[in-house]
């Protein structure tokens, strides 16, 4: 059993980080296919489908968490994070790591860095998505009963915004991290 | 109690909204540093021997008994990273334990040394015990400086194991340390010519789109 506040926390959220990232990559169309295509997972030609696909995808789970309960959605969630956390390990196991993961966009990271806001694949992206999986396994637990009050708006709120700027930060620290680890390669 | 508790929750989480923006502000400030801080090299002066020849062999005295030859073909196939320190200068102390710990992350495949040069021994030694490098042959030579005309400390001489002179310069930091077996390990003198490099490469590729686009 989970608290509605902690259940509508985590669906706002997941609402909003869908909603930002597919209208990202709907409008950067271009920019994605390379970094699409740069993964070698589907043949160079379904890149543009695949490209929009995705966004669509993710434009319909961003509504979809604002609008349902349902359990499916935290799952088709979870399923779409599991590929990409497979995308990016087969990318990680051939060692191109130096490729845009593609998902450095929380919003914030897209919109103040330029181009070269390239967020580079490594083991802590893994981590981090399934952190994300984790949470959004959270919400298919059943939801206790419980009155709504104005505190608990004003929580959600709130969380949802410190939420936001604490994984914009942690994006951004595992991009300084990669610049930083290209300073020089001590083990090479 | 409750009117208290919410008032308390509030406050708590407007702290908490400013404070991670205040983290990711900081996160983002570093970032941005990262990128403006351009990559700077050791200074390297225009006398004394040049980068490339072969270095002339010299034999001495540590300051712990052992004889060592510096320059030359090395028997053991190691480079020679030998720092150049005083007692006097005040830089010198914060970089003897960076150079430490950059000579072990190379793996075994150069020595580090340190040069100084003065009367007072017993000095030497209390300095030598002072940065705890009783491990590193510690050379009080002036002939040792003078061959390689070290004018300002803390200065570093890089000799490639086959003994000819990889790099050297003025180091005050890491960076400047490590910039030296970077320029070994690409065998580019200084920043300075790897930017003009760039440079010319990139003035190139333009010339050769512009005369694309005029023929």
């Amino acid at each position: 059993m989970i608290d509605p506040v902690i259940q509508l926390l985590i669906s706002l959220g997941f609402s909003l980080l869908f909603v930002v990232s597919g209208i990202h990559k709907l409008s950067n169309r271009l920019r994605f296919q390379g970094i699409v295509d740069a993964y070698q997972i589907v043949p160079s030609s379904w890149v543009p489908f695949v490209v929009i696909k995705i966004g669509i995808l993710e434009l319909t789970l961003g509504a979809a968490w604002l609008i349902s309960n349902s359990v499916l959605i935290p799952l088709f969630s979870a399923v779409l994070f599991n590929i990409y956390i497979i995308a990016i390990s087969i990318n990680l196991f051939r060692g191109r790591t130096y490729i845009d993961c593609g998902c450095g966009f929380s919003g914030f990271a897209g919109a103040q860095e330029n181009n070269d806001g390239i967020q580079q694949l490594s083991l802590s992206l893994v981590g981090r998505n399934f952190f994300l999986v984790g949470l959004l396994l959270m919400a298919v637990l059943p939801i206790s009963s419980r009155e709504i009050g104005v505190v608990d708006y004003l929580s959600i709120m709130l969380g949802l915004l410190s939420a936001l700027f604490i994984y914009a930060a942690a994006n951004q620290l595992l991009s300084n991290h990669n610049a930083i680890g290209a300073w020089r390669n001590v083990s090479g | 109690m409750v009117e208290t508790l919410v008032i308390s929750n509030i406050v708590l989480w407007v702290i908490l909204v400013v404070l991670s923006l205040l983290v990711f502000a900081l996160t983002r400030q570093i970032g941005i540093l990262h990128e403006r801080v351009a990559p700077a090299g050791a200074l390297q002066p225009t006398t004394g021997p040049k980068v490339g020849e072969l270095t002339k062999q010299m034999s001495l005295t540590a300051l712990n008994g052992g004889i060592h030859n510096i320059g030359g073909a090395e028997a053991n196939g190691l480079a020679t990273f030998i720092l150049f320190i005083s007692p006097t200068c005040p830089v010198c102390k914060s970089l003897v334990p960076t150079a430490k710990s950059l000579i072990k992350s190379e793996q075994g495949r150069m020595q580090l040394l340190f040069g100084s040069d003065g009367e007072d021994l017993e000095q030497h030694k209390n300095y030598v015990k002072d940065l705890k490098i009783e491990n590193y042959p510690y050379f009080v030579s002036q002939a040792l400086g003078m061959s390689y005309q070290v004018s300002k400390l803390p200065f570093a001489v890089l000799i490639g194991a086959d003994g000819t002179l990889q790099s050297k310069g003025l180091v005050n930091t890491r960076e400047h340390l490590e910039s030296l077996i970077e320029s070994m390990d690409s065998g580019i003198a200084t920043v300075q010519e790897y930017v003009k490099s760039q440079l010319d490469s990139t003035d190139k590729a333009y010339e050769a789109s512009a005369a694309e686009q005029t023929s």
